[in-house]
Order: structure tokens, then C-alpha cells, then sequence
């Protein structure tokens, strides 16, 4: 009986845990899109805060690595990396690709959100 | 090489943990589910150890949940019968009175040789000496002998000893007083210490000894160094 009971507090634990990832990714993603949204905006405007907001994004990239990869191959999460690293040469140049590599670093980040659920094409 | 290293340590302890909460039952006999279990957690163990772009959580979350619901189902098992039919199928009898039910046997896929050797492996070489074979859910062939096949026990000689008890317990490994056996067999320490200083030999001198709820003590002591 005890260890009955052991293995359905770990079966709701894992449950819950797993329930609690998803929010906790939609709440790292947000800030992330945020950061995101911000820069890109900062970009478009020409503002000189550009480079500050950019530096920002960084220090969170990084702490949004360590927490999403608990939770998701580390090899998606490197392809991010790769595109915030080449943002600030993409700023200094003042190249147009700046924005469509914020955008796909949005797009990666929400497949790891969608990565998430149990889609019933996911689960099969 | 470290992450390697860390992840096969944690891994280690884990699946340990999962096959402890298994219970005694997985590692003697292994039930269909049991066997996909092993099989499953073996692998899926390997994943995270091999690849370390792979989170530990891949292989820690379907251990555990895999090893939780066997624990779960294997409980609602022993309360229902059905499901524990479903889960674990149901014995077979593929002799009896020593007739082969062939039909049985093709069902459960063995051959004749497969029988054969079961009950070669249990000393009996004549199919005639079976009075009763059963095919178990794990696997294992039980045979009834015909009755002037079977072995000679006391019980069928009519020898019957009114002191049997319990056989003796190990109460002292290596110097070491196991407790729970001395309550077992109804002893406490101070009566363990007066038989020891009775044989005349210190605690930690004792390498094995055993005593039985009679209080018959056996002691092995340690051999000395040379």
C-alpha cells in the first residue's frame, strides 16, 4: 500500500510538473517575444537604445537557456543561440537581415512552446 | 565526457530507485508487463546518457511514470481478477494424466522439445511420470508427478516432528548484531551477549552466528591474520 502510494504522488508529481513547464515556457517566451518586440521596434524607430535593449535580450537569452533546457533538446535551443549571437554584427552593419532574425528567433521560440503540448500529432 | 559521466551516475541511482519500487517480484519472476517495463527502461535509460543534447528529464519522466503505472495496474490486478488476466494472462494445462493437449502447446507456441526440456530440467524424463503440467504467465512449466513417480516425504511416512520451528537466523554479520532477526526469533542483545560470553568470544571477533528460537547459536569467528 506504501508504495502504492509512493508511485501516485510520483505519477501527479510528474504531472504536475509537466503542467508547470508549459506555463513556465509561456512565461519565459513571453518576456522573450517582449525583448524581442521591443529591440526590433527600437531598431525600426533608429533609436540609440537599440544596442542597450539588444545587450538586454542577450543576458536573457542566456538565462532563458539554462531554464528551458530542462525541458527541451539543447540542439533547438543552440540554433537560437546562433541567430542572437549574429544580432549585434547584424545591428553594427545596420543590415536589414536584423529583423528577420529577430523573427526567427520568435519562430523557433514558439515551436519549442508548441514542442510542448500533446498534440494528438505529436503524441502518434 | 563529465555530463556523460554525471548523467549515467544519476541514471544509475535512479533506475535502482524504480526497480526497488518494482518490487522483490520484478527480479525473481517477470510478469508480460514487468518484461516490457525492463525492456523499456533499459533503453530509454541509454538515451540521455548517450546523447546529451537530450534533457534528463526525457529519460527520468517515462522511468518513472512506466515503472508508477506497473506498480498502479499491478495493484488493481491483485484486487481484480479479470484484469489480471488480461494483464497477465492465465496458467495453461498442457498435460494432463500424461497426455499432451497438443493444441494447448500450438496455442502457446512450445514444441514438444521445449516441454521436453522443462521437465528434463526438473529430473523427470518420461512424459508418463506427469500426471499435471501447467504453462505459467511467466513462462515456467509446473509439473504434478503421478503418484508413484513422487518423491517420498516425510509427511506420506508419517514422521512428523512436533518441535519443528523456524530454521536459524543470522543475528551477527561480521561483528555487526542484526537486530530485527534477534526480534524475530524472540532474543534480545543481553541474551545474544551471555551465549557469546559463554563461547568465550568478543562481539567483534564474530564473523557469523547464527541462533534459532530454541536458542541453539552457531559461531563462525574471524580468521586471524597471518
Amino acid at each position: 500500500m506504501k508504495r502504492l502510494a509512493v508511485c501516485v504522488v510520483i505519477l501527479c508529481s510528474i504531472a504536475a510538473v509537466s503542467v508547470y513547464s508549459i506555463f513556465a515556457v509561456e512565461k519565459a517566451n513571453d518576456k522573450l517575444f517582449r525583448l524581442i518586440d521591443s529591440t526590433a521596434q527600437s531598431y525600426r524607430d533608429g533609436s540609440e537604445n537599440t544596442k542597450q535593449m539588444l545587450d538586454e535580450l542577450e543576458d536573457y537569452w542566456r538565462e532563458y537557456y539554462v531554464k528551458v533546457s530542462y525541458l527541451s533538446q539543447t540542439c533547438t535551443l543552440d540554433d537560437i543561440s546562433y541567430s542572437v549571437a549574429k544580432l549585434p554584427a547584424l545591428l553594427e552593419r545596420d543590415s536589414e537581415d536584423f529583423l528577420s532574425e529577430c523573427e526567427s528567433i520568435k519562430a523557433w521560440a514558439k515551436k519549442i512552446y508548441d514542442s510542448q503540448f500533446p498534440h494528438l500529432y505529436s503524441v502518434f | 565526457m563529465l555530463i556523460v559521466f554525471f548523467r549515467a551516475i544519476i541514471l544509475y541511482v535512479l533506475i535502482v530507485l524504480s526497480m526497488r519500487l518494482m518490487g522483490k517480484r520484478q527480479i525473481g519472476e517477470l510478469q508480460p508487463s514487468e518484461l516490457v517495463i525492463t525492456v523499456l527502461m533499459s533503453n530509454i535509460a541509454t538515451l540521455p546518457i548517450e546523447d546529451i543534447t537530450i534533457p534528463m528529464a526525457m529519460g527520468v519522466v517515462p522511468i518513472f511514470t512506466l515503472v508508477c503505472l506497473d506498480v498502479i495496474l499491478s495493484h488493481f490486478s491483485l484486487k481484480f481478477r479479470g484484469l489480471r488476466k488480461i494483464i497477465c494472462g492465465s496458467p495453461k494445462i498442457v498435460v494432463s494424466d500424461g497426455k499432451i493437449d497438443q493444441k494447448q502447446l500450438k496455442d502457446l507456441r512450445f514444441s514438444a522439445d521445449d516441454l521436453m526440456e522443462s521437465l528434463r530440467s526438473m529430473g523427470i524424463f518420461d512424459i508418463c511420470e506427469v500426471q499435471l503440467a501447467v504453462v505459467e504467465t511467466t513462462g515456467k512449466i509446473s509439473v504434478y508427478q503421478k503418484q508413484q513417480f513422487r518423491p517420498v516425504t516425510n509427511g506420506s511416512m508419517k514422521i512428523i516432528d512436533d518441535d519443528e520451528g523456524d530454521p536459524p537466523q543470522l543475528v551477527v554479520d561480521n561483528g555487526k548484531i542484526i537486530d530485527s532477526t534477534l526480534r524475530f526469533i524472540g532474543k534480545d542483545r543481553d541474551w545474544l551477549m551471555e551465549k557469546l560470553d559463554e563461547k568465550k568470544v568478543p562481539l567483534r571477533q564474530v564473523y557469523i552466528c547464527t541462533a534459532d528460537d530454541s536458542g541453539k547459536i552457531t559461531v563462525i569467528g574471524k580468521e586471524q591474520k597471518k
